[in-house]
């Protein structure tokens, strides 16, 4: 008991590739599901146990020592502001933060009229927050949990921070993005107190994910 | 909400058998400590804000409780106890260092609420005043182990790193003091992963990332220093010198099993200089102690002194130790209230408390099942019934 990790996967776009890249270094996470209503797995042989959370909770998770590990991504892990050990960039889940605007917003060169009192409606206040200060601008945070791209519609906002991968979404609601405000993709992440008392196990796992992530990049 | 009988969020009520243990841990604590030469200090709750911000760097929240006094000057609730005793040592204690000194304290800090850790909460501390170099830093990690194997803590680590190993990274690094206080804020957060992408990204190359990465992620052994220290930059090299004196050290007082060296391991506090250490235990996902070297917190408060210390989280230690009996059980005295049996009681009750033992002498009359009821309560050891004859 002592030494089996515990590791968090993310519900959602980030499942699959989890539990791929976990596979490639060696556990036994085929046929795992994430809409099954099994929360639970385990890897008996591999003395590892998996818990399937939303990605939002996972830094809670384990910065509280009921995961040891996590694999989640670093936008969840900068708004949830633990205190946790960041180990590898697993390379996938790639995504930006963006401002953005509709694009009849925009004046007649392209550019957004930036005003004092602007309202940015967002998932992600901390990143917003900090985003307005360098700009020098004081606005109201708007904290949404979803669907942030409806909030220009409506009036709820002016601009929007928002995740994104393709883009594809910003385009169908007539979003243009005014700036990056920074990357995310997904990362390992660690509970400081396991990362000393099981300090074997996970040095383990981190070098056979690395070495999983050296043949990823080799064959693309 | 009704605030009648609630308290502040942050803030809990300690129930009699949970007091009890409280009370019970910080005195074999303190107990414990006190064979090692250390004497108790207390200090007040209230600081003025400015003696507990001294070193604390101004950027970022500081998590104080703060109270405006009533000649306008501001106070803080102390958030530790090492800021305090700096100051009184530096103005107030008498004699020649080195001083050994102990308390046992509330603490408050204005944070999230963590696992056993509330915003108000107590700590168990110690700090070696006046003494430099490895022995007095091995003696502080020596008695910090000691004192939780004197509480019966049987599993846990201490993962022991150097603040100067930040400091050497940060000297041996060509850059603007902008992109090295990215480099701080990234080792500081245990962001790793960041801090390869940013090394990538300022061309650092790939051997050198791989050696400042690997120093603070690979796993150490104590043999493996000297080794390592070749192709170090000095402020590193020396860093690490002083870890191999203090295991060495340790190993006369039989603590090294105990010891992980880990150079990841930072503490967040300004003040602290040299050596740092953290302890774990299974179960609990947070560090149950941790401490270190401070060698210029001192001359802040007026005496240039060096000084080592650490503290323990008493609830974090309640949480992680075994289920605790109570030690003191009392006995239930009772008669049937007649006037001699008072005096019987009274005399019986005076016998066994010069005794050691915890009565509680009921005068008023009592039947047999509300005697037994009572005791249940209070789980208490004995019914003796005080017949009068």
């Amino acid at each position: 008991m002592r030494n089996q990790l515990t590791i968090a996967l993310p519900k959602g776009k980030l499942f699959q590739p989890s539990i791929a890249i976990l596979a490639q270094a060696g556990l036994h996470t085929q046929g795992f599901s994430d809409s099954a209503r099994t929360l639970v797995f385990e890897d008996k042989a591999c003395n590892t146990k998996f818990i399937i959370c939303r990605p939002t909770d996972i830094p809670t998770y384990v910065e509280h020592g009921a995961a040891d590990l996590g694999i989640v991504g670093k936008d969840s892990i900068i708004e949830a502001g633990k205190n946790l050990y960041e180990l590898l960039d697993l390379r996938f889940g790639f995504c930006r933060f963006v401002v953005a605007a509709p694009a009849k917003a925009l004046d007649g060169e392209g550019k957004f009229p930036w005003k004092q009192g602007l309202r940015i409606a967002t998932k992600f206040p901390a990143i917003a927050g900090e985003y307005l200060q360098k700009k020098g601008i004081q606005g109201e945070i708007i904290k949404l949990h979803g669907n942030v791209e409806l909030a220009p519609r409506v009036n709820l906002s002016e601009v929007i921070v928002d995740i994104v991968s393709t883009g594809k979404t910003l385009k169908e609601n007539d979003l243009v993005p005014l700036e990056e405000i920074g990357q995310a993709s997904a990362r390992l992440i660690v509970n400081r107190a396991s990362y000393r008392l099981k300090a074997a196990a996970i040095n383990n796992l981190v070098t056979n994910l690395k070495k999983a992530l050296l043949e990823g990049g080799d064959q693309k | 909400m009704e605030k009648n009988c609630a308290i502040p969020a942050g803030m809990r009520d300690w129930l009699p058998d949970e007091a009890c243990l409280r009370r019970e841990l910080i005195n074999e604590l303190l107990d414990g400590i006190a064979l090692w030469g250390y004497e108790e200090i207390m200090t007040p709750v209230l600081e003025y804000y400015q003696v507990l911000t001294k070193v604390e760097d101004e950027s970022g929240p500081d998590h104080l409780y703060k109270l405006i006094d009533r000649d306008g000057s501001i106070l803080a609730l102390r958030p530790e106890m090492t800021t305090p005793i700096a100051r009184l040592a530096g103005g107030k204690l008498q004699g020649k260092p080195p001083w050994r000194l102990m308390y046992g304290a509330q603490v408050f800090r204005y944070e999230n609420i963590q696992a056993g850790r509330q915003r108000e909460f107590n700590q168990v501390g110690v700090e070696l005043i006046g003494q430099k170099g490895p022995e007095a830093d091995c003696e502080i990690l020596a008695l910090a182990i000691e004192a939780l194997q004197g509480i019966g803590l049987a599993n846990f680590t201490v993962s022991l790193g150097h603040m100067g190993v930040l400091r050497g990274l940060l000297e041996s690094l060509p850059w603007q003091d902008q992109d090295l206080d990215k480099v701080r804020n990234l080792v500081l957060e245990k962001d790793f992963a960041g801090l390869l992408q940013f090394f990538e990204k300022a061309g650092l190359e790939s051997k050198r990332r791989e050696q400042l990465l690997g120093l603070l992620t690979q796993p150490l052994q104590a043999a493996e220093i000297t080794q390592l220290m070749s192709g170090l930059p000095a402020c590193l090299r020396t860093a690490l010198a002083e870890l191999q004196e203090v295991m060495n050290l340790l190993d006369n007082y039989g603590c090294s099993p105990y010891i992980q060296l880990d150079l990841s391991t930072l503490r967040s506090q300004a003040y602290y200089t040299g050596m740092v250490f953290e302890i774990y235990t299974s179960g609990i996902g947070y560090p149950i102690g941790g401490g270190g070297r401070y060698d210029k917190l001192l001359r802040h408060f007026g005496r240039d002194l060096p000084a080592t210390g650490f503290a323990l989280g008493v609830e974090r230690l309640l949480l992680s130790l075994p289920k605790r009996e109570k030690q003191r059980k009392s006995v239930v005295l009772f008669g049937d209230g007649s006037g001699a049996s008072k005096s019987r009681i009274v005399e019986e009750a005076a016998a066994l408390r010069q005794s050691g033992r915890a009565v509680i002498a009921e005068l008023r009359g009592l039947a047999n099942d509300e005697a037994a009821e009572l005791t249940r309560a209070k789980n208490a050891d004995i019914i003796r019934i005080a017949e009068v004859r």
